[in-house]
């Protein structure tokens, strides 16, 4: 539908400020803490993915300049909690899903390179505000009754509102490239980093470790300019 | 005007990651409670709070709000480094450590100063105690335990007929464990009765080079249930205050040739105060020639039936084709279990140097109904014992409990 919409909307004429197109990718999240009072205990990163609409804002006199991008995206942020050494057969996987705005603002370096063609260094400085939707945990953990073996478990996550903080934010900062085959398309591939500087945890006890997430991603984004609208004067 | 482009250019770049440099987080190092050696009483209160705020299991359903006794009770054992060090110091941390942890839920708390210390606990001095056990001392205070060796000789001299009896002890811990069997001569129903003085069943089978071997014993009264050759089963669990966790299949699983989810664990999955993983069914493993016991069973239970027991208790009662009934007190009330070890379930007990010890269940148990159990199993027919009815057992020889569960029985 989204695709679909897009399609229609760079089929006409364009306005050379406003894009919109679809950003997707995968990411690798580590779960930033301290773990150092716990024994054969740590967080491990986990692959993620994300998909989004991304909105982009350009001001057409700045060629420095690639414009404010908001992209309200959908992203897995994901962490294993992995026993170590004797205990290596236990671990809890956790998928957190969130809905995210990130707004950024772009820069650019390079240009056209042939008539209609342009080929740009990007660099993304901003930040995000995240809800988080759903999780989900999986794992292996003691069997009490019998210490040989283990108890799977495979469910939902249940939201606890005293520990869980469901809006979250950070910072964000990316480095890509940017390649334009000509005014109406742009393709990107953008590397990114989006630390997140709120604790998952809403400060609950005395004396608690934050925990925070960190997002490295891999994404891939496909925009194109919106048609000029005609006023009938 | 293109240097003055360049500068803007620049200065919105640098202002943006300076700004995102801002926002920079702090995250304090943790350290491993056995790291601390405890040369004060700050230190002691460190150990002691962060221990049990971590490792304990009950914090999400826990009345006593721990983050206040932090702010109250920080500053009255900063000041006692103030003080010289003597027997009034050791004896006031142990009553601040009492006082904290008074009213946890966990049954299984147990706080143990190696020096020992005086303490005062609801309006009793305890002098000279290494111990402070809230639960038990509180169960006391109700009645002191009835000891094995009198149930035992009442049954066995009043109330069987093919008596037998069989007696392990565990030379690493001392603890005895006896198993008695034999068919109740009262009544016109033939009930098989069997009293476990606490669950180290399998251990005591699996046992070699046993003066009173339980094997045979054990053997036989599977065997019998099994076959279902008797009307009903009485078994005596008063005073059995739990043992080991392999006993609920080992056990129970002769009750049964299916699976039966008879409640739910969970454990700490993190130092984080609320950090649990989720509950996880407890299923009963059905034992090698195990069939269902269509049979009517009555369970006699006591304040002091508690920890495992509770849980065999619940595993009985999550048998779908058996008619289950407890007959006696109120349990214990445990809610909680010690099983592995206080790493692999990230909870549990703790050691504040060599100067105290913190010991908790380190697996927290929900009954089918995902409750926790902390004011123990209600018995369906309340059958309760006071000094009165503990002298007149004493004279007569009359199990008032005992009588009960062989009335129901016989109805």
């Amino acid at each position: 539908m989204l695709g679909i919409s897009t399609a229609l909307l760079c089929g006409n004429q364009v306005n050379a400020q406003w894009h919109v197109g679809i950003e997707t990718g995968v990411n690798r999240n580590y779960l930033t803490t301290n773990t150092s009072d716990k024994p054969f205990f740590e967080y491990q990163p986990s692959y993620g993915y994300s998909g989004g609409v991304a909105i982009r804002y350009e001001f057409p006199k700045l060629s420095w300049f690639g414009g404010i991008q908001a992209v309200p995206t959908f992203v897995q942020k994901n962490y294993r909690i992995q026993r170590t050494g004797f205990y290596s057969d236990m671990y809890q996987q956790t998928t957190n899903n969130f809905v995210e705005l990130p707004v950024m603002a772009q820069f650019r370096f390079g240009g056209h390179f042939k008539k209609e063609q342009s080929l740009y260094g990007i660099l993304n400085v901003g930040g995000y505000g995240e809800y988080w939707v759903s999780g989900h945990v999986k794992g292996r953990t003691l069997s009490p009754m019998d210490l040989e073996n283990y108890l799977p478990f495979d469910e939902p996550y249940t939201f606890n509102s005293t520990k869980d903080r469901r809006f979250q934010w950070g910072g964000l900062a990316g480095v890509g490239v940017q390649y334009s085959p000509n005014k109406k398309y742009v393709f990107s591939l953008e590397g990114r980093y989006t630390p997140s500087f709120s604790d998952m945890q809403k400060a609950y006890s005395e004396n608690q470790t934050p925990r925070y997430n960190d997002t490295y991603s891999l994404l891939l984004s496909v925009q194109c300019q919106l048609p000029v609208l005609k006023h009938n004067k | 005007m293109s240097g003055i482009k360049i500068i803007f250019k620049y200065t919105v770049v640098v202002g943006l990651f300076a700004g995102l440099y801002s926002c920079k987080r702090e995250i304090p190092k943790r350290e491993l409670i056995s790291n601390y050696e405890i040369n004060d009483f700050s230190e002691l209160f460190h150990v002691f709070w962060t221990g049990l705020n971590t490792n304990y299991q009950f914090w999400d359903v826990e009345t006593v709000n721990w983050d206040s006794m932090y702010r109250v009770y920080k500053p009255k054992f900063d000041s006692l480094n103030l003080r010289p060090y003597s027997d009034t110091t050791t004896n006031l941390g142990f009553q601040y450590m009492a006082d904290m942890t008074k009213d946890l839920k966990d049954g299984q708390y147990v706080l143990q100063l190696w020096s020992g210390g005086d303490y005062r606990f609801e309006d009793s001095l305890y002098k000279s105690y290494i111990s402070f056990i809230p639960k038990l001392q509180r169960t006391q205070r109700i009645r002191p335990a009835l000891p094995d060796t009198l149930f035992d000789y009442i049954s066995q001299y009043n109330y069987l007929d093919e008596f037998d009896y069989g007696v392990y002890k565990n030379y690493n811990t001392n603890v005895v464990s006896q198993i008695t069997t034999g068919r109740i001569r009262k009544g016109a129903k033939d009930l098989l009765y069997t009293g476990i003085n606490n669950f180290m069943l399998k251990e005591s089978y699996d046992a070699k080079y046993v003066t009173y071997p339980p094997r045979p014993v054990i053997k036989n009264l599977f065997d019998n249930i099994h076959k279902g050759n008797c009307d009903g089963i009485i078994i005596d669990l008063r005073n059995n205050r739990g043992g080991n966790l392999e006993d609920v299949d080992f056990f129970v699983g002769q009750f049964t040739a299916k699976p039966a989810l008879y409640g739910y664990i969970r454990y700490k999955s993190g130092s984080g105060r609320l950090d649990y993983t989720p509950a996880l069914p407890l299923n009963i493993t059905p034992q090698t020639g195990a069939t269902d016991f269509k049979k009517p069973i009555v369970i006699l239970a006591d304040i002091y039936s508690s920890a495992l027991c509770e849980s065999v208790i619940q595993a009985f009662k999550g048998l779908s084709n058996t008619k289950v009934t407890v007959i006696g007190e109120r349990t214990y009330g445990t809610a909680g279990l010690i099983t592995g070890n206080d790493i692999s379930t990230n909870g549990g007990s703790f050691n504040m140097g060599s100067f105290a010890t913190a010991r908790m269940s380190n697996a927290a148990l929900l009954d089918k109904n995902h409750k926790f159990n902390f004011s123990g199993i209600s018995p369906d027919v309340e059958v309760t014992y006071d000094a009165a009815s503990i002298n007149t057992m004493l004279q007569t020889g009359v199990d008032i409990q005992l009588e009960k569960a062989i009335e129901f029985l016989n109805q």
